[in-house]
């Protein structure tokens, strides 16, 4: 390899392939195949009704494991039901899912899940900045579940870890480009003061 | 020809100025400042590891801001984030900055270890600055994994159940990571006490060490002058380079003010577990796709391969020539490291998410 034959390196080169190579081989040796998409839909129903709603906030092209869980959940409520899921607006959530109506299918499975997917309006921005600067920030809100009647007891570990939000599950800020309001506008003329002090002392004399 | 580096020598009649600066220099030994640097210390490429510091002093600035709005338990961790992005006045301007200074700071790293690789200043007698280095760009991978998984949403949740995957692989090393460890204390509030703490003190203990060697080493000459060989080059105070060095400061700064003011940093659903529908921040992409191919082990050496290559380099690249022709096989493999690096994050950028957690 004539990256191999520079005088000198050689040999260091040559030393360097191979225990690149022997890590290669041990990374390939300890290596397991990638597990499959998603995991088995065995979980509780209410367990899945959430994940589906989670499948359709974070990845909507998914909407086919979104659809495999809400059926999974609608077979383990028509099976045992548990009362813990509105069983008309999961068949409503399937059937939305099924057409299409995405924006549906969430209001749905919220429903599902014995909240009201209408109670709050989209949160806005703070400050004084105007609707454009809210343009990219979509919050879709469900309602605070209620507060437990008396003091709940030391949870397990893994539950905690996944306590219900205030927010509601599906309430998010989406990324992306924004207008500045009166604040952020402020702040874009510091930024350009302070890029020509920046200039002005790099460009200083000694 | 090479600037005066020595206090200026008092004058028989100097002027107020000249008497306020030296009786502060009298008691703060500011003169100090003025001790040589070669003079290509001025420009940007060498000016890269400063910048690294300025995008962490910001980071720590910012980061005391949001700290006292934020709530590090599992229950309320989401709901502080999303009350700071769309409550607070300029709060998401704040995070903004916050944010973008931490990639701003992993950006700079790199380019900062890629100058000092491609100029061979990792040689003799700089092997263990090197290493120091490398510490810091590892600590700097931690601080942004910890940060990303303080909003709690899906995505932290994943990286979170990722790394206690990782955890079980590292044996007992990895037990810090488990939920067993420290039992009552939520996972989410020791990442923020290490993200908040430990990890910054780490960080500060290595720039110590790491600016120290470079003050007693001197800063590394031009690629052309061989190892153990004087740098040529003309002399500046070093009290030039920190102008420089705060002018660049200020116009980074002001870029990430800019991205800051017109840009929206998402914060995602409520954690659901048993799924898999986010991916990763963008410099975990690489080890996402490799984690794609091989499961969780590779998530777990891939990182260990590429820093003990890195480490290894000062210890194979001995020879005395630094000029980066001279040492193709070095650069040859850097090439093909980062273009890896960047076709494995493309790929990832392009694509939906896996699951890879049975």
């Amino acid at each position: 390899m004539q990256v191999l034959n520079v005088p000198g390196v050689g040999t260091v080169a040559r030393r360097t392939a191979v225990v690149l190579a022997v890590l290669g081989l041990v990374m390939t040796l300890v290596a397991v195949p990638a597990l499959a998409h998603g995991e088995e839909a065995d979980a509780d129903p209410t367990d899945l009704v959430e994940q589906a709603l989670a499948i359709l906030v974070n990845t909507p092209e998914a909407t086919g494991e979104a659809l495999e869980r809400v059926e999974a959940a609608l077979a383990a409520e028509t099976e045992q039901p548990s009362g813990a899921l509105d069983v008309e607006a999961l068949e409503a959530a399937a059937a939305a899912l099924q057409a299409g109506e995405l924006h549906d299918a969430e209001d749905a499975l919220i429903e599902a899940l014995g909240r009201d997917a209408h109670a709050d309006e989209p949160k806005e921005p703070a400050g004084e900045q105007p609707a454009a600067t809210t343009a990219p920030t979509t919050v879709a809100e469900t309602p605070e579940p209620p507060p437990p009647a008396e003091p709940a007891e030391e949870p397990e570990h893994d539950d905690a870890e996944t306590a219900a939000p205030a927010h509601g599950l599906t309430s998010r800020v989406e990324g992306g480009l924004t207008a500045p309001g009166p604040a952020e506008t402020v702040a874009l003329a510091v930024a350009v003061l302070l890029a020509v002090g920046g200039t002005v002392l790099i460009r200083g004399k000694e | 020809m090479a600037v005066s580096t020595t206090p200026t020598e008092p004058t028989s009649n100097p002027s107020r100025w000249e008497r306020i600066t030296a009786a502060l220099d009298e008691r703060l030994g500011l003169s100090a400042l003025r001790y040589p640097v070669p003079r290509h210390a001025n420009t940007l490429a060498w000016t890269l590891g400063g910048l690294t510091l300025a995008s962490l002093l910001l980071l720590i600035a910012t980061g005391i801001l949001l700290a006292q709005f934020y709530t590090p338990t599992p229950e309320a961790a989401r709901e502080s984030v999303l009350h700071i992005e769309t409550e607070l006045t300029l709060g998401s301007f704040l995070r903004g900055i916050h944010i973008w200074a931490a990639q701003a700071m992993f950006v700079l790293a790199f380019a900062h270890l890629a100058r000092v690789l491609i100029t061979g200043s990792y040689k003799r007698p700089r092997e263990a600055n090197w290493l120091v280095g490398l510490g810091l760009l590892a600590m700097t991978y931690l601080l942004l994994f910890t940060g990303s998984t303080l909003r709690w949403d899906q995505e932290a949740f994943e990286a979170v159940e990722h790394n206690t995957g990782l955890a079980g692989l590292a044996g007992g090393l990895g037990t810090w990571f488990t939920a067993e460890f420290g039992a009552g204390t939520p996972l989410v509030t020791r990442l923020y006490l290490a993200h908040v703490s430990f990890l910054p003190a780490i960080v500060f203990g290595l720039l110590v060490i790491h600016f120290a060697w470079v003050r007693y080493h001197g800063i590394s000459a031009r690629p052309d002058v061989p190892v153990g060989e004087p740098d040529p080059d003309d002399t500046v105070p070093f009290t030039s380079h920190a102008r420089h060095l705060v002018g660049w400061s200020l116009i980074l700064l002001a870029i990430l003010m800019g991205l800051a003011a017109t840009t929206v940093n998402p914060v995602g659903s409520a954690p659901v577990p048993g799924i898999e529908v986010t991916k990763p921040l963008w410099p975990f992409f690489w080890v996402y796709q490799i984690e794609n191919w091989m499961g969780i082990r590779g998530l777990f050496w891939a990182p260990i391969v590429v820093f003990v290559a890195l480490a290894a380099l000062p210890f194979l690249d001995r020879g005395r020539e630094r000029r980066p022709r001279r040492r193709r096989w070095v650069i040859a493999s850097a090439l093909v490291l980062f273009g890896a690096w960047s076709v494995l994050t493309i790929m990832v950028a392009v694509s939906s998410p896996v699951a890879h957690l049975g």
